[in-house]
């Protein structure tokens, strides 16, 4: 086992960071200071561009690092120091008091309810209020109390209330020192705490930052989505929001631009006009909206278009109260120069991105370099690597960037840190004894011949449960159901020492299926599976019944009620465990190779960061020379030679024995999947056409005999295929010697041709080719390019006159630096409207530009000898499309590549094993390329580092004799983990659709598809749905007086089950008549289930998945959608009242929302009636519906 | 208007050279000036965003002879908000000094309106201390 | 060129492929049946194809027939309805594109017994083969025909009218045998594990099968009335389906039995499809 490694901060980064580690089979000490990891990005409600929600697409991947049994987490600590030098480095960790014993607790809230101390909460940016002993929020993870000793007064309520006796005084600080392989940065950032006072935040309650207003969005904020004026409640009509607060403000000692305040604003706007759908007017006050990334400028156009955002080009000077009306003013000037004082009710301030001072005061300990903003300095062609040999540093710490670069540079860094630990070797267990306990593997005990003997297990919770409902009845009860031989109650079933209770009534009744009815599955189901193989039993004969989040919890002044409810629910599922089946992991081999194609910068750093973690890789590159378009640029964004980095990494790949280049060469084929790919590399005959740079020269004679195609084997395939340059076809390219693009300048410089002697006046032109129909997308680079090009000839020659007309400045992030640098150097810059874009006239010798000026609104023209054309970056879409078929993965409309999640998988495709780094993916400049490419290589680490790679347990099965081979299942995979093939059965060929364990994922929305029934999926099986609405709807649980309605609802896993909990720990009461059956995703969800359901006498039939956008299987719901809308009206037409069938999107943080929606179906249900059970006309004629 | 053709663009580093105008290159011409500035909210003519703009342009004779430069209170709200450090407040006396150095305006003009501040100040301070009287009658 | 011209153009072409062996078989309609109905039969030699006829009651779908012999090269006479039948089957790669040579038959709707022209024919807009190897026309028929439902059945507003007619019903299933959409090995109704049906052999169990039958069939039924043709009872067991039909037309612009290529219809999705009568959903009805 390789030497562990320390990341600092369990914000996204160092979640990133860590899980990539622990995939790579290293393990991981995770230092977080606050009570939770999650970082900010918990605290979001949405994320930009696609609107995902924040806790949808963080959680899994929280929980999924938190239970890694690699990763050991140490909440409310910090790093003190690191001594020695990499790779036997000794981190030195104080860890603050929680003042609960971790291991007891088991986050039930009893103590945050008694406790008579409230206090702002730091999570709700201090709107929202919260105990002295409390949660973080309520999906924290670990899912533990904090007590805030500053806040309580040690009346020690909180410790008679909790009866799993976990509150603790007297824990002290503990301090470790811990031998450690290298350190991950990734400590995050602070909102910028400089705002202006001429902004009014201190003086007005209705001005606020962007994160309060996050919260204040969020529903799970203070005011639970209802957006509202913090002043007076009421919800604002008309809302402004104002950029560049604390950012590109030299007064504000903040000289660089935040990169994300511009499109986290439209966000939030968007997010406003959905909870408001009558606010008026909502505007944003912009000086460039930087609208870099990948698809953003069509969220913008969206924003204006649909949502009806007004974007307004001017600086606020300041704010006032109006004290008659209680609104807020705004002073600013508009292009044409006269003063406006509009309106408003609510101010948001777009603050910006500052480092936190305990990074400083870290960095200084650390002796790590910052930069002068405070930022921790990372190397430009070197970064993630720190000043520091065996440090990385990652994430907003490093300087202000979004979450898609975070997560890049985490994985770039969790990359460098594998490399520095690769030639380390301990013994987890005995060095580390504190922290790693070995799993002790048990003989499995295979009880498929077994005749079924259930065991029940139902939980108190402490008064969680109990106190709300009579747990023995349903102990009774259970004990009366079919194939039970055992039913028994736990104080808290979680705790340590009830599951040595449950082991031991496992040997003695030697049971082989298990219910637990306790809390939710989608914290605890690994916990309680963990239980069962220490009994021996296969995992996933656990069925668990969800007695607290939607049972007690939200009927807590109905207790008979929710007896009964919970009653049905074990019923429920012990009709589930009946049929649950043994399902096990299966195993592959993984070949270690890997392959990346295209040889310029990102593939090449690919290369260099696989080969350095010990793996052979091939580069398969189309032209005669490593290098790509880099090899085109003089120097890089901060000014630094880029030939010379660019020759010493080409220099290292040729030399490198791990790695095999194949010049001159294209993919003939790919075929296989992770792990066991077979790639034909077809030689193009004669050395392939001189490449945009100069190729060495040498390449073309040692480029090897060319045979037909050469055979590969590897595990993982990196896509870094580039992209070029678009000759602009505007502004006399081509037409005038005087003419060329900033590529093409930059070229001649690194080549010396002197092109600048001799030249008075320059001209620049931006976005000369991007942003317009063709290339409807910012090409991210050619404004930095620009200026740096700018800056190189003021320094050549500061009397000559360089002029740069553009249409928006998007110098991101630290490159703000530079424009200022350049303006400093004399650059003038003029912006011109993009309807009236410069003109260009052939005079003699030299050209004239002329364009519109938005200030002086008249024409003025520039004489340019040299105009420079900022041309966009095209895909070559051709050849990506053929790559793309090959690998089978997806494109975006532009003829990019198309990642598994713009937010948080920015390197991955959805088809595992396959990477994407470089321009391939979006344009992006040299460094993040570079640090794309590294990421890259990082994840296909995740894959080869394995000796095996496992495949889920409950995935999805192919019964070959019912299967027909038509299709659909292929067509709906997202994953493309089936394929129909051609099969020989039984002597004859057959057309079958064949799985690839894995690949796949459980999602289901194959088997749903499939008419034939020829596909289940394990522990979803359609077997063990059916049982769960039999065992429900057979046969009452006791006489009941008079009716009450019994409402199916079918809620997928990942959102609208998390919804449910969430209603659940916001103790949000709903109606006792949902009986809730879980599913992997909406797809999963055969429309045969809704029609069994009701033909079995449900008398309602509710449905909700993830909102389209959100699903975790990328595309299951798309096609729920189409499915439920289709049966609608199918069920209708069949006199089927609609008010008894609903369908609708709920979300992870939509808590509110659920127990809504189920008080409005369980009303309309009521108001209709008894479906007769079955056995009668389902709906004898005539009473299906009453008038509308 | 007629397309602007001749302008001089070392007029800027001209500017700069002049004590107060240091930080002329420093504007991205976000307006903000313009936005607080009292005598902008009253004179729709006086927009200070429009003075840079002219100034890093190089028109140098327009911006001398223009009436415009003379507007600036010196109340340094401008100064207060910009966030580039300008002092527009400064480049305008900078411009003054060149003005009156070229002969555009004579030195008595630039007396004159110092003068007229100074009276408006002496002026505002006897309303102001009317005002305390009655108050505490 | 009425009913007779078309005939004589049939068996020409039948009697040409058998003899130049590019077919093995010919599958055409020949006298014989039940009152005057046309019945399908199999020509192997070219003097066999004597016996095939073309007239109003030529009713029966023939790409069941295509489909039983889909490892053989075979010929068949194909109504539109037919053809879009072996145009399903090709997406649904169950017959190969080479393996069947279709002659496509303009169709100017069949009759019953009575003479009547059959509701499901009346009905019918689709009148040309869309696609065929060769094409027997009737140039009286509108050339083009539309791929829109001109007058969808449409609900009749009695909500009860569905569970008036599977009142009648007695779950013989003939109506899954007979339709070309139904080819599955083992059908959902018929399998004990997952037992689909519900408890009682009832009313819900015909609400399973109807419903679930026509669940499976939106955005595949080729509109050719052989289930309605076959059944005993005189259920109206179109009335579910055309529904799906209508719906999945005017929802997402797909009908059956048109293009090989296209992404069934179930299996495919667009992001801004409507969310009609969801709760929450863009817009409600």
């Amino acid at each position: 086992m390789k030497k562990p490694v320390m990341v600092v901060g369990g914000g996204i980064a160092g979640i990133q960071a860590a899980a990539d580690l622990a995939d790579m089979g290293i393990p991981v000490f995770l230092v977080e200071s606050s009570p939770s990891i999650g970082g900010r990005m918990a605290q979001l409600d949405k994320t930009f561009p696609t609107n995902d929600c924040s806790a949808c697409i963080l959680a899994p991947k929280v929980t999924a690092c938190y239970n890694h049994p690699l990763v050991k987490t140490f909440t409310l600590s910090e790093l003190v120091e690191v001594r020695g030098e990499a790779p036997d480095f000794t981190a030195v960790v104080r860890k603050r008091p929680r003042y609960i014993d971790e291991e007891k607790c088991t986050g039930c809230g009893d103590c945050t309810s008694v406790c008579p101390v409230s206090v702002k909460s730091e999570f709700d940016m201090e709107i929202g209020k919260r105990k002295a002993v409390y949660k973080p929020y309520a999906q924290a993870v670990p899912n533990k109390a904090v007590i805030d000793d500053s806040a309580c007064r040690h009346c020690r309520l909180c410790e008679k209330a909790c009866r799993s006796k976990a509150v603790c005084y007297d824990q002290a600080e503990e301090v470790f020192e811990i031998p450690v392989s290298a350190v991950v940065l990734a400590p995050g950032y602070d909102l910028s705490s400089e705002i202006p006072a001429e902004f009014g935040y201190s003086k007005y309650a209705d001005v606020v930052t962007s994160l309060e207003y996050e919260r204040i969005l969020s529903a799970s904020g203070p005011f639970a989505g209802h957006v509202q004026r913090p002043s007076d409640g009421k919800p604002p009509k008309r809302l402004a929001f104002i950029q560049c607060v604390g950012s590109r403000d030299h007064q504000c000692s903040a000289d660089y631009c935040s990169a994300v305040c511009c499109m986290y604003a439209v966000k939030e706007a968007e997010i406003t006009k959905e909870h408001l759908p009558e606010a008026e007017k909502i505007d944003i006050y912009y000086m460039d909206m930087r609208a870099y990334g990948k698809d953003f400028d069509k969220y913008v156009d969206s924003a204006k278009a649909k949502y009806g955002i007004n974007f307004i080009r001017s600086r606020v000077a300041e704010t006032e109260r109006d004290k008659a009306t209680g609104n807020i003013l705004l002073r600013h000037a508009d292009t044409g120069g006269s003063v406006h004082k509009s309106e408003y009710d609510m101010v948001v301030l777009s603050v910006g991105i500052a480092p936190k001072e305990e990074n400083i005061e870290l960095c200084s300990k650390l002796k790590v370099k910052t930069d002068r903003h405070g930022f921790i300095w990372t190397g430009e062609m070197s970064a993630p690597q720190s000043s520091r040999a065996g440090i990385m540093a990652c994430g907003a710490a490093t300087g202000p960037k979004d979450i898609p670069e975070t997560v890049i540079e985490a994985s770039a860094a969790a990359g460098a840190a594998a490399k520095a630990a690769s030639n380390t070797d301990v013994d987890l267990y005995k060095d580390y004894p504190a922290f790693f306990r070995e799993e002790v593997e048990t003989l499995v005990r295979d009880v498929s011949k077994e005749p079924i003997r259930t065991g029940v297990f139902v939980c108190n919770c402490g008064v969680n449960i109990g106190g709300f409902l009579s747990v023995g009845e349903v102990v009774e009860y259970a004990k009366t159901l079919p194939f039970v031989t055992f039913a028994g109650e736990g104080l808290y079933t979680c705790s340590v020492d009830f599951q040595t209770v449950m082991l031991d009534r496992i040997k003695e009744h030697s049971l082989n299926r298990i219910v637990v009815a306790s809390c939710t599955p989608r914290t605890h189901e690994p916990l309680f599976q963990s239980v069962l193989q220490k009994a021996g039993l296969n995992p996933y004969l656990l069925t668990m019944a969800n007695i607290r989040d939607q049972c007690s919890w939200v009927h807590m002044e109905d207790a008979k009620a929710a007896t009964f409810k919970a009653k049905e629910l074990v019923r429920m599922a012990v009709g589930k465990a009946v049929y649950a089946k043994q399902l096990t992991r299966k195993r592959l081999d993984v070949n270690k190779a890997a392959l990346v194609i295209g040889g310029g910068a990102a593939g090449l750093s690919s290369a260099l960061e696989l080969s350095g973690m010990g793996y052979s890789v091939h580069i398969v590159e189309k032209t005669g020379g490593l290098g790509g378009n880099a090899r085109s640029l003089s120097t890089t964004l901060f000014g630094r030679p880029a030939g010379g980095y660019l020759a010493g990494f080409i220099r290292d790949a040729e030399e490198d024995p791990n790695i095999t280049v194949h010049l001159n060469s294209k993919i003939k084929d790919i075929s296989g999947f992770v792990g066991n790919f077979t790639t034909l590399i077809e030689a193009l005959g004669q050395p392939g056409a001189e490449a945009e740079g100069d190729a060495p020269a040498g390449s073309a004679e040692d480029c090897r005999e060319a045979e037909s195609a050469t055979k590969i084997e590897h595990g993982v395939v990196v896509v870094a295929v580039g992209a070029s340059e678009k000759k602009p076809d505007a502004y006399l390219y081509g037409k005038s010697p005087n003419v060329a693009t900033q590529l093409e300048f930059e070229k001649r410089l690194k080549n010396g041709e002197g092109c600048l002697s001799g030249i008075k006046d320059v001209v620049m032109v931006l976005c000369a080719g991007s942003r317009d129909e063709s290339n409807p997308y910012c090409s991210r680079v050619c404004c930095s390019q620009s200026i740096k090009n700018a800056i190189i000839i003021k320094e050549y020659n500061s009397d000559i006159n360089v002029t740069v007309l553009y249409r928006e400045i998007r110098s991101y992030g630290l490159s703000e630096t530079f424009y200022r640098r350049a303006r400093q150097m004399g650059v003038q810059f003029v912006r011109y409207e993009d309807d009236a874009k410069p003109a260009v006239a052939q005079m003699e010798g030299f050209v004239e530009v002329s364009a519109k000026d938005p200030l002086l609104s008249r024409d003025v023209a520039y004489r340019a000898d040299l105009l420079l054309l900022a041309s966009a970056i095209e895909p070559d879409t051709e050849e990506n499309k053929a790559i793309a078929q090959m690998l089978k993965v997806p494109m975006t409309q532009e003829g990019f590549f198309l990642e598994a999640h713009v937010k948080l998988r920015p390197v991955d495709f959805a088809t595992e094993g396959v990477y994407l780094c470089g321009l391939a993916h979006n344009p992006k400049n040299l460094r993040e390329s570079i640090v794309q490419g590294k990421a890259a290589a990082a994840r296909a680490g995740t894959v080869i580092s394995k000796e095996f790679l496992e495949s889920e347990g409950a995935i999805a099965a192919v019964d070959k004799d019912l299967c027909v081979g038509c299709g659909a299942c292929e067509k709906v995979c997202a994953y493309k983990a089936i394929t129909v093939e051609e099969l020989l059965i039984r002597g004859k060929a057959a057309k079958k659709a064949v799985l690839n364990d894995v690949l796949c994922k459980g999602c289901g929305t194959c088997a749903a598809n499939c008419r034939c029934g020829a596909i289940d999926v394990g522990g979803f099986s359609d077997m063990q749905v059916i049982n769960e609405i039999e065992y429900l709807l057979r046969g009452d649980v006791e006489a009941k007086k008079g009716w009450e309605p019994k409402i199916i609802a079918f809620l997928c896993n990942w959102c609208s089950y998390a919804g449910a909990d969430l209603a659940g720990t916001g103790r949000m009461q709903y109606p006792p008549n949902i009986r809730v059956i879980r599913v992997p995703c909406s797809g999963r969800i055969n429309p045969a289930y809704i029609i069994k359901a009701l033909t079995e006498g449900a008398d309602g039939v509710m449905v909700s998945g993830c909102h389209p956008g959100d699903c975790h299987y990328l595309t299951g719901n798309m096609y729920a959608r189409r499915r439920f809308t289709v049966l609608k009206k199918l069920l209708e037409t069949a006199g089927v009242n609609p008010d008894r069938v609903h369908f609708t999107w709920v979300s992870a943080s939509e808590g509110g929302r659920f127990a809504e929606v189920v008080k409005e179906v369980t009303e309309k249900v009521e108001k209709l009636g008894q479906v007769p059970t079955s056995g009668q006309p389902v709906l004898p004629a005539g009473s299906c519906r009453e008038e509308r | 208007m007629s397309q602007i053709k001749n302008f001089e663009q070392s007029f800027k580093k001209e500017v700069a050279s002049q004590p107060g105008g240091e930080r002329v290159l420093n504007c991205f011409l976000c307006g903000t000036c313009t936005a607080g500035c009292p005598i902008s909210e009253i004179e729709p003519g006086y927009n200070p965003r429009n003075i840079m703009r002219k100034i890093l342009l190089g028109m140098r004779d327009e911006l001398l002879n223009s009436s415009e430069i003379w507007k600036c209170y010196q109340c340094h709200t401008c100064v207060s908000h910009c966030p580039q450090d300008v002092r527009f407040a400064d480049v305008v006396r900078a411009l003054r000094l060149i003005a009156v150095k070229e002969g555009m305006f004579d030195e008595s003009f630039a007396a004159a309106v110092e003068k007229a501040d100074y009276d408006a100040r002496v002026q505002r301070l006897e309303k102001v201390n009317e005002l305390i009287e009655e108050r505490s009658k | 060129m009425s009913f007779d011209a078309q005939r004589g153009k049939i068996k020409e072409i039948c009697k040409d492929l058998l003899e130049k062996g590019t077919v093995d078989t010919v599958i055409g309609y020949a006298e014989g049946g039940i009152d005057g109905a046309r019945i399908p039969c199999m020509c192997g030699k070219p003097e066999e194809a004597d016996a095939l006829c073309w007239d109003q009651r030529c009713v029966a779908n023939l790409c069941t027939y295509a489909y039983d012999k889909r490892d053989k090269k075979t010929g068949v006479v194909a109504k539109p309805c037919d053809v879009r039948g072996i145009v399903n089957y090709i997406a649904e790669n169950q017959l190969n594109r080479e393996n069947v040579y279709i002659i496509g038959v303009d169709c100017e709707g069949m009759a019953g017994s009575d003479g009547e022209k059959l509701p499901w024919c009346a009905e019918c807009s689709v009148k040309t083969p869309p696609v065929y190897d060769v094409r027997v026309e009737n140039p009286d028929l509108p050339d083009k025909s539309s791929t829109k439902i001109e007058e969808p059945g449409g609900m009749t507003g009695d909500f009860g009218k569905f569970q008036k007619e599977i009142g009648k019903c007695i779950l013989c299933y003939s109506c899954r045998q007979a339709c070309c959409g139904c080819y599955c090995p083992v059908c959902f109704m018929d399998r004990g594990v997952p037992n689909w049906q519900p408890a009682e052999p009832g009313q819900s169990a015909k609400m399973m099968y109807h419903l679930g039958r026509a669940a499976h069939l939106a955005g595949r039924c080729v509109e050719c009335g052989a289930c309605e043709r076959v059944c005993a009872s005189g259920v109206d067991v179109r009335y579910l389906i055309r529904e799906a039909t209508g719906f999945v037309e005017d929802m997402y612009g797909f009908r059956a039995g048109f293009d090989t290529e296209a992404d069934p219809v179930m299996a495919s999705y667009d992001a801004n499809d409507r969310e009609i009568g969801f709760l929450g959903g863009d817009d409600h009805e």
